[in-house]
C-alpha cells in the first residue's frame, strides 16, 4: 500500500501554488483582450474621424493602418497565448467591420440622408460589434 | 466525520497536475508550448501529464495542423473543472483546519506514490 505524508503546511503550499499558477495563466492571457479593445477603439475612431470630424481619407487611413500592423505585429509575436482560434476569428471581425462599414452602413446612411453626427457613431458602433464579439471566449466554440 | 484528506483526488494531487489544471481552470483551450513555458516543464513531462488526465477525461487535447506546423489545443473539461474544484475546496478545509500533525494520504493503485512524492521534480 503506498501512502504519503501530507501536513497542513504542504496543503497551504499546494493552494498558493495554485493560486499563483492561475494568476499567471490569467496575466499571460490578458493582453488578448487588450488587443482586441485597442483594434475596436482604432476603428470606431477611424470611421468617426472620416464621417465626424470630415478628415481625408487617406489622412485617417494611413494612421490607421499603421497602428493596425502594429498590433497584429505585437499579436503575431506573442501568437502562442493566444486562444483556439483567436487570431483567425479577429482576422475576420475586422474584415466584417470593414465591408460592414464600407459597403453597406455608410452607403446606406448616404442614400437615407442620414447627417446627424449620432447616427455615425451609431453606425460605427454596430460595425465595430463582430471585433469586440471576440472578446467573449464563446466566439471562438 | 472523516477528515477531509480522505477528499483529496489522488490524479491530481501531483504538482505538475495540480498546476496544470489551476491554470487551465480560468482559460480557453490554449497552445501546448505555451502550457510548457507557464508551467516551466519540458514538453515530455507535459505530455506524460497530459496523457494521464486526458484519459481521466479531465482535459482535452487537440491536434491541428497549421501548414506543415501540428499544433496542440489543450483545454480542461466540465469534469476536470469539477474534480478542481473540490479539490481545491478540500486543500482548503484541510489549510482551514489548520491541524498541526501530519495525515496520510492513500493512493488508488500506487497512483499518489507516483504522482505526489516531495521528491518529484517536475
Amino acid at each position: 500500500m503506498s501512502e504519503n505524508k501530507f501536513s497542513v503546511e504542504d496543503a497551504t503550499r499546494l493552494v498558493a501554488a495554485g493560486e499563483k499558477a492561475a494568476q499567471d495563466a490569467r496575466r499571460a492571457t490578458r493582453w488578448f483582450r487588450v488587443f482586441v479593445i485597442a483594434q475596436a477603439a482604432y476603428a470606431l475612431a477611424f470611421t468617426l474621424s472620416l464621417d465626424i470630424a470630415k478628415v481625408d481619407y487617406w489622412k485617417a487611413f494611413a494612421p490607421f493602418l499603421l497602428v493596425t500592423l502594429c498590433i497584429w505585429m505585437i499579436a503575431f509575436r506573442y501568437r502562442e497565448s493566444i486562444p483556439r482560434h483567436g487570431l483567425r476569428n479577429m482576422g475576420i471581425a475586422v474584415a466584417t467591420w470593414f465591408a460592414l462599414y464600407t459597403l453597406m452602413l455608410d452607403p446606406a446612411m448616404q442614400l437615407f440622408g442620414l447627417s446627424s453626427p449620432w447616427w455615425w457613431v451609431l453606425a460605427g458602433v454596430i460595425s465595430i460589434t463582430p471585433i469586440l464579439a471576440c472578446l467573449f471566449a464563446s466566439s471562438r466554440r | 466525520m472523516s477528515h477531509p484528506r480522505k477528499d483529496l483526488d489522488t490524479l491530481i494531487h501531483s504538482p505538475v497536475r495540480f498546476s496544470l489544471l489551476a491554470a487551465l481552470r480560468n482559460l480557453e483551450d490554449v497552445d501546448f508550448k505555451f502550457l510548457a513555458n507557464l508551467l516551466e516543464v519540458s514538453d515530455s513531462t507535459l505530455s506524460q501529464t497530459l496523457t494521464v488526465l486526458a484519459d481521466a477525461d479531465l482535459v482535452t487535447v487537440r491536434k491541428e495542423t497549421v501548414g506543415r506546423r501540428t499544433r496542440t489545443w489543450v483545454g480542461i473539461t466540465t469534469t476536470g473543472r469539477t474534480a478542481f474544484e473540490q479539490h481545491l475546496a478540500t486543500l482548503q478545509a484541510i489549510v482551514d483546519s489548520g491541524n498541526p500533525g501530519t495525515s496520510d494520504i492513500k493512493g488508488n493503485g500506487g497512483q499518489a506514490a507516483a504522482s505526489g512524492q516531495p521528491g518529484e521534480s517536475q
